[in-house]
Parts: structure tokens; C-alpha cells; sequence
């Protein structure tokens, strides 16, 4: 027996398979794929005739989850959905039942918010870069990358508590108080990072061998990224303006000067370049948070120990390093929620690959897999 | 010709790149070396401050020598994964109250802290919910195992092996 | 002793010679290629096994020599296996012409760069039955490219050869150095530096290196022809290219470099060091470039290398002709 005929999606992809092309499996176990992505893709030598992405393999019932715990007890759920950027998760989780209850956040530990989630957005953005580069075939950028990831993490950690998947954010606040090492490693490594940033465009976005790679390959249209609601750095590399972070602030973030990067070209040098301009942003903010930190309490001693919301719905969203990070939440006024329902960026934004990749060539398909940013948690949840 | 000369330049300047990436990787292979070599280096104590590994008790106050866990099981009940069991020994005895009404009392005697470190995901509900602040994360985090049960602590004991009591 | 049959003795020995060479090489190489690759990303490299590691390949290697061998079931197994022996079958023969120093050639023949193209070429049909012995989609596509890469890198190094050739007169490798001085002025590259450069890089793509590994292209097609293979079959393919480097440093080094003429005591280690700082700078390359995409790989040889041959070769010639 073919292998294309033992399971429901191959047996439905090999229907329309002509003659002279042959049917891969990318994935689950495949490098490029970052995790457990499987892509059904038909080949015509080396060009791919059509491609189906088969999500599921990862599949953990966070939304399940979230209906049958109370509400202090999501908190660890949140920080695994998004294993690149869990702080935006944990904001996102905590703010709607902020919004929902209606509990107050005082200044001090907003600033933190903002500070942990850039610094988050960083780590995120050098773990992208490096992989990115990686799919590409160039081996050392990643360790470059993760030598300056490290010490970041070593920065949250200290406080967070952990290095990858944060459950830091609390209802009302964060865990624990931000200290003076804290804020003066911060201080160094955002006057660091400054200059590496310039170390990694001369590695890498002058090559040559980099930029034949990325230019003009991957287009992504306006119409394309409007019709599957792809947002994040996936819609600004292809002119849409659109950041939550700007469009319906949250948190402290309209007190903070900051631009949001936008770039024409559609293809993967232009998200490429969104990102490496956001690393930039995204140290500013931390600068001018650093600098306008106010004194006062990490968390509102108010908060009610027993979290019961009254009955209603709230939706609550973030920007995270991916793209809009929301939270829905229906709460039936009992001690755990009745519907909680994530949406995550990355399935919106995969969602578009399947249009755009007819004609490719498999490299470059690999190229656009890799522009996307993917996070396989987050996308099946 | 004006496209070609164009052509030229960015041939050359691709080429310029080419060297420009041997240049940086050769001033990394002279550079100091970034990272820890782990079995026979470790991090410092100051690079696992504020690390969360398993939970631990700790004297209240801080120069004590005694816990002040009271078997409330309040952390045992707000841990979304249910890794924390706690061994209560009841006793209920009578007490005569100074008006000499007789009254039942009950001692809660903690025997046993377990708590399963494999199911655990470190979030830190329990050491926030704690009444008397006696619990917190320690930081040591090269532990290791080779069957589960390894990793269920029985906290109380360490706690009592560290401050010297039976 | 008859003349033929002193030749076949010498063959013998030298064989031997060579295949140790090639191992010691090919752990050399091996560990080299960890501690460049460890220092270039702020690395240790290996550590663990002997001072700094330095035994680890031993150790790897008899981890690769103990495994099972396994032949997937829908693998046809007499191509799959035929693919890792044909493609370290090849190699030594490559050594056997190449002048180390005056004493030290296996076989002075006339023909040597000849017999060097020759047997090099076999390497490319090993990776190719070996991708379709695997009856593995992957290693189809990292056959299939690793002939069409082939071939298209195989035209460059001829125009280079033969530009060279044109301006000594000679084929035989021996002759080519004795027509180079010593000091660096005196060495082909001077005359032939567009010769060099296109050599080099045709010499990159030959051996599947990056940045032109597209035959393995790991995120690409997993592993590429050697996707199916484990063990030994594996550390065969592993063996070769990396003799297969050393066989190129040692043919440019030849060609271009003066090949075991230095500035003083010319011998066989001035040929060593000339071969080793090529061997470094080509594992250095791997480290430090992205891959190329197939459609560029091609384009390079057929849009750059071969008309800047070709044009270095009408060149070669004329001026041959006119002094």
C-alpha cells in the first residue's frame, strides 16, 4: 500500500494528483517545519504544484483546558502556547479578566509588563532570526543569536522565574518586583544590543548569497494577507499598518514613542526587515520604560483572592511578536470560565500559504515557511 | 551600458559581502569562547537567583529554624496539575476552655510534603497562596532521574534534613 | 625484479600508504571541521573524549563501524549498498597521481590531471543510484540534483584544466609544478587568478559544500541522497567527501600553487601546508554562508564560470601564441 492512501488528508490531497508529479510529505519530522507542521506538497521536479498544510499534531486542548480549571489555574497554559513569545500570551490572558472583573493595575506594574513583554518580543524576534537564517543553510547565525538570546533570558529569568515558558503575569500585576540588577542588566543589554544588530545586518542582510534567497520570493499581496487576516509582521512586510499595540492600545503603551515598521515589497526581505526594524523598536520602548519607571506596588493588593466574574463575555487582544494575540472569554459568573477561545496569529497566517505557494520552488517554499514565523504550539493549540 | 556597469557593481559588491561574512567569522573564532563547559563548569549561584525549581519550605522568620506550614492544604488545592500532597496527621483532643466548657480541638500535624516535580509546571500559584509565606521556589536545577517516583520530594524531610531535625 | 612487476609493488605500498592517509585525513578533517565550526559560534567543540576532544572521531568512528546495518525494506539493495562503496572506491585512486614531492608520487603518468577528472567523476554516480537505490522521495531529489549540479560544475574545471595545460604544455601534474618557481610570484595564480577563482568555486560545488551543499540541503530535503542511510554506508559518504576535499586542495595546490616548491627547503611540507590552509579555508566557508537555490547554482555556472572560462581559455591561448 502507497503511503498516500493510509490516512484522510493524503487519500483527499492524491485525488486531484496528476500524472507526472510526485507527492512528499514535509513534515511532521522535517527541519524546516520548526515542530510538527505537516505539508502535503505535490511536486513537479523541483516546483511544488499545490501544497495543503495538515495541522493537529500537536494538538493539547488549551481551550478545553481553560473551561475546566479555575481562573488563577490558566495562568501556566498560556505560557506554553507561544513557547517564542509567552508573555504576550500571559498578558492577553490576564488582561481580559482584568477587563471582565474590572480589577485595577497600578503604574509600576505596567511598566513591568511593558518591559518583560519587549524584552519577550526580542528574544522571540533573535530566536526567529537565527532559525530563519538556519532554514536558509548558514549554520552560525543562530549561535550568534542565542548568544545574545542568553543573556536575555538570564535577564527574565531572574525575575520571571523561568527561561522559555513564563507564568509571570498575575491578575492585577505580575509575580514579583523588578530589582536594581534588573534594571541595570537591562540597561546593558539594550546599549549591546545596539550594536550587534549592526554585526547581524553585515553578516546577513548585506550577503549576497541572503538577499537572492529572499528578494522577490514569497509575495504576499494586500488582497491575499486581507482575505485570511494574517497581522503581525506578516501584514506590515506587505503594507498593512496595522499593530495592536497602536490601533487599540493597551497597558501604558500610548505613553511610549514608538514606530511601527512598514515595508512594500510583499516578499520575504520585506518581513524580514519588519522584524529586524521592530528589534529596534522594541529596545526603545524598553528604554523609555526603563527611564519612566514609577514607584509604587507590583500588584494591586486588592485583588480578590477568589476570582469569580460576573456573567458576561469579554474579548481582550495583544501584539505579539507574531502577529494579534486574542482572548475570548464567557464566563457563566461560576469559578471557571464557560468558553474560553484563543486566537492565535500564526493560524491565521499560515493560513495563506497554501494560495501562495502554487509554482514555487521547494527552497523557496521553505524560505516562506520560514518568513511566517511559525510556532506549532500556538497553532494547534 | 549604464546597466551594465550597474551589474558590475553588484557583482563586486556581493563578492565584498562574501569576505565581509569570512571576516566576521574569523574574528569569532579568535574571540573568547561564550559558553559554560558544563560537567566540568557551572554557572555561578548568581546566574540561578531567581530560577524556579521545586518548591521548598523555609523557616519563618528567616533566621528560624522552624516552618510554619499548617496544613491548610490551600497550595495543594489552587495547583492547576495537582502535584502537591500533603500526609495530615489528625488529632482531635478535648480541652477544657478556662469557663470550663469542654472543647474539641484539632491538631493538624504535617507528616509528609510530597510533591510530584514531573506533573509540576512551576507556576507559582502555590507559593503566592500560601498563608504564613512559608513556601517558596528553590533554585537548584541539576536534578536528574531514571523512573518518575524520583521526582516526587517529600519537601518536609528535606526541610528537616537541612535544619538538623528528626 | 622486471620493471612491471616493481611498479605493481609500488602500487601496493603506495595504496596502503594512501589509505591510511586517507583516514587520518578524514579524522583530521573530521576534527577540525567541529573545533573551526565550535570556534566560529563561540563554541568548545568537542571536549569530552581525549585532551580537547582530539580522540572523538576514534570514537565516532567506531560508533559508525558498530552499527547495525540496516537496508530499508522498499530499498533495492544491491544499488543502495553499491552507492557508499563506489563512492569511497574512487578516492584513493585519486591519490595515486597526485605529486606530494619529487619522491613522493605513486605513479608519475603523464595523464595525471586526466585520471584526477576521471575518477572524481565516479563520486557523482555513487550519490545518484545511491538516491534512487534508497527509494526514498528525498534522496530522489538530492540525486537528482546532486547530477544536475555535477555537471554543471564539471565544464568550468575542464576550461580551467585546459587553460592551464594550454600554457604549460603538459598534463602531467609533476611537470606542471616543476614549470612553477618557488616564491609566490613564480606560481600560476599570478598568471591565472580568473583560472584560480572559477577553479575554487567549481571545486566547492563538486564536493556538495556549502554553499552549494544542495544535494543534502538539510532543511530542504532532510538529509538529501543520504537520507536512508545509517552506520557505516553513511560514514562512507562521509569518508569520501571528505577526502574528496583534501584531493581538491591538493589538486589546486598543485595547478595553481606551486604544488612542494616553497621559497626554501622545497618538499613534501610545503605541499602539506598549502593543501591544509586550502582544507581549513574551504571548512571554513561552510560556516560562515546560506545555501544557494538550485536555479542560482545553476545560473553561477552556466551565466558566470563557464563564459569567464571560456574567455580565460581564448585568452591562455592567444597569449601562448603570441610569446
Amino acid at each position: 500500500m502507497e503511503f498516500w492512501k493510509e490516512d484522510f488528508y493524503s487519500l483527499k490531497f492524491a485525488e486531484k494528483k496528476r500524472d507526472d508529479t510526485i507527492i512528499i510529505n514535509i513534515g511532521p519530522q522535517h527541519p524546516a517545519t520548526h515542530g510538527v507542521l505537516r505539508v502535503l506538497a505535490e511536486l513537479y521536479g523541483e516546483y511544488i504544484v499545490r501544497s495543503e498544510c495538515v495541522l493537529g499534531y500537536l494538538h493539547r486542548m488549551q481551550e478545553k483546558m481553560g473551561e475546566i480549571k479555575t481562573y488563577p489555574q490558566f495562568y501556566p497554559n498560556t505560557g506554553r502556547l507561544d513557547y517564542g513569545h509567552a508573555l504576550a500570551w500571559n498578558w492577553a490572558y490576564v488582561g481580559a479578566i482584568e477587563k471582565l472583573v474590572g480589577i485595577e493595575v497600578p503604574e509600576k506594574a505596567e511598566y513591568i509588563r511593558v518591559i518583560t513583554t519587549e524584552l519577550n518580543r526580542i528574544a522571540s524576534h533573535l530566536l526567529w532570526w537565527g532559525v530563519y537564517i538556519l532554514d536558509l543553510g548558514a549554520f552560525t547565525p543562530v549561535m550568534y543569536a542565542f548568544e545574545d538570546r542568553e543573556i536575555l533570558l538570564d535577564i527574565l529569568q531572574r525575575i520571571t522565574g523561568s527561561r522559555l515558558t513564563y507564568a509571570y503575569f498575575r491578575f492585577g500585576g505580575v509575580f514579583q518586583d523588578i530589582d536594581s540588577k534588573f534594571i541595570e542588566d537591562t540597561k546593558k543589554f539594550c546599549k549591546r544590543m545596539h550594536s550587534r544588530l549592526n554585526l547581524y545586518h553585515e553578516f546577513v542582510t548585506e550577503n549576497i548569497i541572503f538577499k537572492k534567497r529572499v528578494e522577490d520570493v514569497g509575495i504576499f499581496t494586500k488582497d491575499t494577507i486581507t482575505k485570511y487576516g494574517a497581522t503581525g509582521p506578516v501584514a506590515r512586510g506587505s503594507g498593512i499598518k496595522y499593530d495592536v499595540r497602536k490601533a487599540e492600545p493597551y497597558g501604558v503603551y500610548d505613553r511610549f514613542k514608538f514606530k511601527i515598521p512598514v515595508e512594500d515589497k510583499c516578499d520575504c526581505l520585506a518581513r524580514y526587515m519588519v522584524r529586524m526594524k521592530e528589534l529596534e523598536q522594541s529596545l526603545s520602548i524598553v528604554e523609555q520604560a526603563i527611564e519612566g519607571l514609577p514607584e509604587g506596588d507590583f500588584k494591586n493588593k486588592k485583588t480578590p483572592k477568589m476570582i469569580k466574574p460576573p456573567a458576561g463575555e469579554v474579548y481582550f487582544s495583544v501584539e505579539s511578536a507574531r502577529g494579534k494575540v486574542g482572548i475570548y472569554i464567557v464566563s457563566d459568573g461560576g469559578m471557571n470560565p464557560y468558553r474560553v477561545k484563543l486566537r492565535s496569529p500564526t493560524y491565521s497566517n499560515l493560513s495563506l500559504l497554501d494560495e501562495v505557494s502554487k509554482g514555487m520552488m521547494l527552497a523557496d517554499y521553505v524560505a516562506t515557511l520560514g518568513s511566517l514565523d511559525l510556532v506549532i504550539p500556538e497553532i494547534d493549540k | 551600458m549604464a546597466t551594465i556597469t550597474k551589474e558590475i557593481k553588484e557583482i563586486l559588491k556581493g563578492i565584498k559581502s562574501l569576505f565581509v561574512g569570512m571576516k566576521i567569522t574569523g574574528k569569532y573564532m579568535i574571540k573568547p569562547k561564550v559558553t559554560v563547559n558544563y560537567p566540568w563548569k557551572t554557572v555561578g549561584k548568581e546566574a540561578l537567583e531567581g530560577f524556579r525549581m521545586v518548591i521548598q519550605l523555609v523557616p519563618v522568620p528567616a533566621n528560624g529554624k522552624s516552618h510554619k506550614c499548617i496544613a491548610c492544604g490551600m497550595c495543594a488545592r489552587s495547583c492547576p496539575s495537582n502535584c502537591i500532597k500533603l500526609d495530615v496527621k489528625q488529632t482531635v483532643e478535648e480541652i477544657e476552655l478556662p469557663d470550663g466548657k469542654k472543647k474539641k480541638k484539632v491538631n493538624k500535624n504535617l507528616e509528609g510534603f510530597y510533591v510530584d516535580f514531573s506533573l509540576c509546571s512551576v507556576c507559582g500559584l502555590c507559593v503566592e497562596v500560601c498563608p504564613t509565606k512559608t513556601l517558596t521556589f528553590s533554585n537548584y536545577p541539576y536534578i536528574v532521574g531514571t523512573t518518575r517516583n524520583d521526582f516526587v520530594y517529600n519537601i518536609l524531610e528535606d526541610f528537616n534534613k537541612r535544619y538538623g531535625k528528626e | 625484479m622486471s620493471g612491471v612487476e616493481w611498479t605493481f609493488i609500488k602500487i601496493v605500498i603506495g595504496m596502503l600508504l594512501i589509505l591510511g592517509f586517507i583516514a587520518f585525513n578524514a579524522i583530521l578533517l573530521g576534527y577540525g571541521e567541529r573545533k573551526i565550526s565550535g570556534f566560529i559560534q563561540g563554541r568548545l567543540g568537542p571536549y569530552a573524549v581525549g585532551p580537547h576532544g582530539s580522540l572523538q572521531m576514534m570514537v565516532d568512528m567506531v560508533k559508525l563501524m558498530t552499527k547495525q546495518i540496516i537496508t530499508p525494506k522498499k530499498a533495492d539493495g544491491f544499488l543502495f549498498w553499491t552507492a557508499p562503496i563506489l563512492s569511497f572506491m574512487s578516492v584513493p585512486v585519486l591519490f595515486m597521481v597526485i605529486p606530494f614531492s619529487p619522491s613522493f608520487t605513486v605513479i608519475n603518468s603523464g595523464l595525471g590531471i586526466v585520471i584526477i577528472l576521471a575518477f572524481s567523476g565516479l563520486n557523482v554516480l555513487a550519490l545518484c543510484i545511491g538516491g534512487l537505490g534508497s527509494n526514498n522521495k528525498w534522496s530522489l531529489l538530492g540525486a537528482a540534483r546532486a547530477v544536475s549540479q555535477f555537471i554543471a560544475f564539471e565544464v568550468p574545471i575542464l576550461l580551467v584544466v585546459l587553460s592551464i595545460t594550454l600554457m604549460t604544455g603538459t598534463l602531467s601534474l609533476s611537470e606542471i609544478i616543476s614549470k612553477q618557481g618557488g616564491f609566490p610570484w613564480q606560481w600560476n595564480i599570478v598568471l591565472q587568478p580568473i583560472a584560480f577563482v572559477i577553479m575554487f568555486v567549481a571545486s566547492l560545488a563538486e564536493m556538495n559544500r556549502v554553499p552549494f551543499d544542495l544535494p543534502e540541503g538539510e532543511s530542504e530535503l532532510t538529509a538529501g541522497y543520504s537520507t536512508e542511510y545509517g552506520g557505516m554506508g553513511f560514514g562512507l559518504f562521509v569518508l569520501a567527501e571528505y577526502t574528496h576535499i583534501v584531493v581538491a586542495s591538493s589538486v589546486i595546490t598543485t595547478l595553481f600553487l606551486g604544488g612542494w616548491k616553497g621559497p626554501v627547503f622545497s618538499g613534501i611540507w610545503w605541499f602539506l601546508l598549502k593543501m591544509y590552509i586550502l582544507c581549513f579555508i574551504i571548512l571554513w566557508i561552510r560556516w560562515a554562508f546560506p545555501r544557494v537555490r538550485f536555479d542560482q547554482l545553476l545560473n553561477l555556472s552556466w551565466k558566470y564560470l563557464i563564459p569567464a572560462g571560456i574567455f580565460n581559455l581564448l585568452a591562455t591561448a592567444l597569449l601562448v601564441k603570441l610569446f
